[in-house]
């Protein structure tokens, strides 16, 4: 199958006074037509950086240093101006961290419709609203009364799902969330991920779903990437990952990842710290946590591994290393 | 340390304990029951979880358990006495023995004292050290106890040069250093890296295996909970009010309010197989009810599957089920088992 | 753990601290050199610099030389020597102002925002009022009635309606610090209200206040100059405001070529130290918040 979104080798960069810092160190990935690929990792992992740095939206002193995007074959990088307001929201639409809070509050929710699609050249109000309405329904709520409220009338799991609505307007082809379902009680998140999963299944829309929660992963996602200090280090497919994962982090973070049901005795954390991304030590990030590592991660850092069908591995003890 | 019931002497004991914060000027007064007839006992040495998300009153629970708050309703006993009405010796007995750790750790350290001042200050209120260079060493002892190794690389650090995980140690490095009968910890780990959790976790439990320290474990994840308490006690909260109580692990495998079977439904688990096949509960409604205007009767009615005509009427009382295992609901004998998985 | 291995704290810690940020900030460095040379002409500068109150009629309006090397001014006397006798009380009439207003402030502020309730809105109803009048006609009706005879009786008229400002900014710095968790852990820790404080609420505020408290000293400084230009205030001729109210009043140094010397002597000394004290709040900020620290 063709790809919707390729990137390769991708490196960010953010230009400190204390030096220079790799957010996103040649990473790789892929993500296919209509599928929910999780990017994991917690903070400092660079994984809102390369989410940013696919709408060529990185801020400053932020700036792409290498590496290509491309989506549906064409290259990202390079749109600029009209071109680059189209493929935003058109074709890739994002969905912030906690963006329930970043809506207008003196807007009504139609407005906030009308207002993007105008500024994506849609001046059609009914045939907005009429979007719009269907958009509401698809996440489970109801259009009429919602369509009319402020913001601050509404709870944060409904605007939650106003603004994935809205992120779908224009009928994007990849949908980016940021840990969409932080500051949301449990029973609205196994709601949202529902309802993604809904989408999913309606529209065909691909998504990349960014989150440190392993659980999360496990609910809704078809392929997993584990980034770990700006690397990708670790994709495969959900299964593959969680009862066949063969890089210590993905391992790691399995096992720190307490549960409901289930052994316990089994969880232990990850010891130590993550790395200082201005002056990393050379070979691989990892290594300084690991239990597997030798000599060679300290001097060596690994590549990523085709080592089965669809599952690649950045680690150079992978054969020992098991979940 | 840990069967079910022989754990030492209730050192907390809350009596029918309600609070309700009034907010608003004269034309717009909000009246917001935050925690409502609660009954909780908490004994020396055990570590209990009250568990809720957010809203329920669980935070506000830990701060009138602390002092901050006082009760509008109800008695908070310490050692059997209210302790509103403490003698002044009593009083600074229990100022000591009962401290706080909040969620957020940038928050809670004074950004322009040092680390070493930050633990100086309690240890010589309290003449656990009897000059600043005394007190020095002691807070580096502490730091060390609490994994900060070498300490003297923190002593004289500010708290935004600390990563989250060791300013969160050094929090409870703090709250320790008084040597106190009981800790509140409110979300202790949820600003935390998730790989970094369980050792903060780990390191409270020593705390109680070690000192006897009793925790109060305040926090929405459940699969936090069932790690760090194991065999203590767990109580849910929903809305400000205490819908189940008893023996964890006992709880999560047979919990029989219609909420907690909800939540537990709800909560994700890390293994795929488990996670997609699950059921969840159907709820009559998803959205929370207004906390300025909440449901008459049990609170959680508008939203219970079950829920009968006596339940918009009246207001349940824990049922005893067995054992410690209580549940709030007027018809907890017919609610049928439920597991999601 | 033994008391050897635990490292001593750094002595002297805020002397370090701006010692380091003078060496980065070379805004800062300029204008703590202009201050420290304003402090310098003021301390020892009367005892170096000899004033001749003489009148030399003949020798008025001098242009700069090496003798005299601001000029003379309308009866033949130093300027410079008039600066620098000057600097004296200019700067601590400007000291005890800034003293005096940030302790109003203070008190105020912090009454206000610890205890609230009906003490906070009293006290807020008096800032308001403060606030609401405008301080320089308010000087000028006190200074007229009360008879100003010294550096520090100045510095009260100057200070009595100017703190309003930096009271409401206390204050509100104090309503949100109260609610923050290390307040709240310090409360649950028995720790007294004496040491909450001094030692966990002022030092926050530290970094405001003493920023304020230069601009304070600068505004003292031009409020003082303004009620002497007008003649309010019986001054010593060596005072910079007098001295600019003598050139322009009184001399007519401004319409006289060679007096322009004599008339902007003082402005620009009054600019200068105005300059130093903005330039060394930037670096302030730096020393004294160690959140901007790395």
């Amino acid at each position: 199958m063709k790809p919707l979104l390729h990137v390769k080798d991708l490196v960010v960069e953010f230009e400190l006074e204390r030096g220079t810092l790799r957010a996103v160190n040649e990473a790789s990935l892929v993500v296919y037509p209509g599928e929910i690929f999780a990017l994991v990792g917690e903070s400092g992992s660079g994984k809102s950086t390369l989410a940013f740095a696919l709408l060529n939206l990185v801020p400053p002193p932020g700036r792409i240093a290498s590496g290509r995007v491309e989506f549906d074959g064409q290259d990202v990088l390079s749109l600029d101006g009209n071109a680059l307001r189209q493929y935003r929201w058109r074709n890739v639409a994002m969905v912030f961290q906690a963006a329930q809070n970043v809506m207008n509050p003196v807007m009504h929710i139609a407005d906030h419709f009308i207002d993007t699609a105008a500024d994506h050249g849609e001046h059609n109000r009914d045939a907005v609203l009429q979007r719009a309405t269907e958009l509401l329904q698809m996440v489970r709520l109801e259009p009429k009364q919602v369509l009319r409220a402020y913001p601050h009338q509404l709870s944060g799991g409904m605007r939650q799902r106003v603004v994935i609505a809205l992120s779908l307007l224009l009928n994007p082809r990849l949908l980016i969330l940021d840990e969409p379902t932080t500051a949301l009680d449990v029973v609205t998140q196994a709601y949202i991920m529902d309802i993604l999963n809904d989408i999913r299944q309606k529209t065909g829309i691909a998504m990349l779903l960014l989150t440190h929660d392993m659980s999360v992963v496990a609910k809704v996602a078809d392929r997993v990437g584990v980034m770990y200090a700006g690397r990708l280090v670790e994709t495969g497919d959900i299964y593959t990952i969680f009862y066949r994962a063969r890089h210590p982090y993905t391992v790691g973070l399995l096992n720190a990842a307490p549960s409901l049901v289930g052994d316990l005795t089994s969880k232990r954390p990850i010891p130590g710290m993550p790395p200082d991304l201005v002056n990393p030590p050379p070979g691989c990030p990892f290594a300084p946590r690991c239990s597997y590592a030798t000599s060679r991660c300290e001097t060596e850092n690994p590549v990523m591994l085709r080592i089965e069908e669809g599952h690649e591995v950045a680690c150079h003890n992978w054969e020992r290393v098991h979940v | 340390m840990g069967g079910e019931l022989n754990v030492g002497e209730p050192i907390i004991e809350l009596e029918n304990v309600s609070i309700t914060f009034t907010r608003g000027s004269l034309f717009k007064r909000t009246r917001v029951e935050a925690v409502v007839h609660v009954n909780l006992k908490i004994h020396e040495g055990e570590i209990l979880a009250l568990v809720g998300e957010s809203g329920c009153g669980k935070t506000t629970l830990g701060k009138l358990i602390v002092g901050v708050y006082r009760p509008t309703e109800g008695v908070i006993r310490y050692k059997g006495q209210d302790i509103r009405h403490l003698s002044r010796d009593a009083y600074r007995e229990y100022r000591r023995n009962v401290q706080i750790v909040h969620q957020d750790s940038y928050a809670a350290l004074n950004p322009v004292r040092t680390i070493a001042q930050s633990l100086s200050a309690p240890l010589l209120r309290y003449r656990f050290a009897r000059n600043g260079h005394e007190a020095r060493v002691k807070a580096a002892e502490l730091l060390e106890l609490m994994g900060l190794s070498p300490a003297g690389d923190f002593l004289d650090k500010y708290p935004h040069q600390l990563s989250g995980g060791q300013r969160q140690r050094v929090v409870l490095a703090r709250a320790v250093a008084l040597q106190p009968k009981l800790i509140v910890a409110d979300e202790p780990v949820s600003m935390i890296d998730v790989s970094l959790r369980l050792s903060i976790l780990d390191l409270m439990r020593s705390l109680n295996e070690r000192f006897g320290i009793t925790f109060l474990y305040i926090t929405h994840d459940l699969a936090t909970a069932r790690y760090f308490v194991q065999n203590g006690r767990i109580a849910v909260m929903y809305l400000g009010q205490l819908v189940e109580q008893g023996n964890l692990q006992r709880v999560l495998e047979t919990p029989r309010h219609p909420y907690l079977q909800a939540l537990l439904s709800a909560v994700p688990v890390p293994d795929p197989k488990k996670a997609r096949h699950g059921k969840p509960l159907p709820l009559r409604s998803l959205d929370l009810p207004d906390p300025t205007n909440p449901p008459s009767g049990c609170r959680f009615h508008p939203r219970c599957p079950y829920a009968e005509e006596i339940c918009a009427r009246e207001n349940p009382p824990l049922h005893l089920l067995e054992g410690d295992h209580y549940a709030a609901c007027h018809l907890i004998e017919r609610i049928p088992v439920w597991k999601p998985w | 753990m033994t008391t050897a291995t635990v490292p001593a704290p750094r002595r002297f810690d805020l002397l370090y601290q701006t010692y380091r940020v003078l060496r980065r900030n070379k805004r800062a460095l300029a204008g703590f050199l202009i201050l420290a040379g304003f402090l310098l002409m003021a301390a020892i500068g009367p005892y170096v610099v000899p004033l001749d109150m003489t009148a030399h009629y003949e020798q008025r309006y001098l242009p700069p030389s090496l003798a005299h090397p601001l000029g003379t001014d309308y009866v033949g006397r130093d300027t410079f020597a008039l600066i620098v006798h000057g600097s004296r009380d200019v700067l601590s009439i400007a000291f005890f102002a800034a003293v005096f207003t940030v302790g109003i402030a203070l008190t105020v502020g912090m009454l206000s925002g610890l205890q609230g309730g009906m003490l906070d809105a009293l006290l807020m109803l008096l800032t308001n009022t403060v606030l609401t009048i405008p301080k320089f006609p308010v000087m000028l009706v006190f200074a007229t009635i009360f008879h100003v005879k010294d550096p520090v009786s100045l510095a009260i008229i100057l200070s009595v309606w100017a703190w309003g400002g930096l009271a409401r900014a206390v204050r509100s710095q104090i309503l949100s610090l109260k609610e923050r968790e290390f307040i709240e852990a310090a409360r649950v820790m028995g720790l007294s209200l004496g040491h909450i404080i001094i030692k966990e609420l002022l030092p926050n505020i530290m970094p405001y206040v003493a920023i304020n408290f230069l601009y304070i000293m600068k505004d003292a400084i031009t409020a003082s100059v303004g009620l002497m230009l007008l003649g309010v205030i019986p001054f010593s001729a060596s005072n910079w405001g007098m001295m600019l109210n003598l050139a322009i009043k009184q001399a007519g140094a401004i319409y006289i070529p060679q007096g322009i010397y004599y008339a902007t002597a003082p402005m620009v000394a009054i600019i200068l130290f105005q300059l130093g004290a903005l330039f060394f709040a930037h670096g302030l900020d730096e020393v004294l918040n160690p959140r901007l620290r790395s």
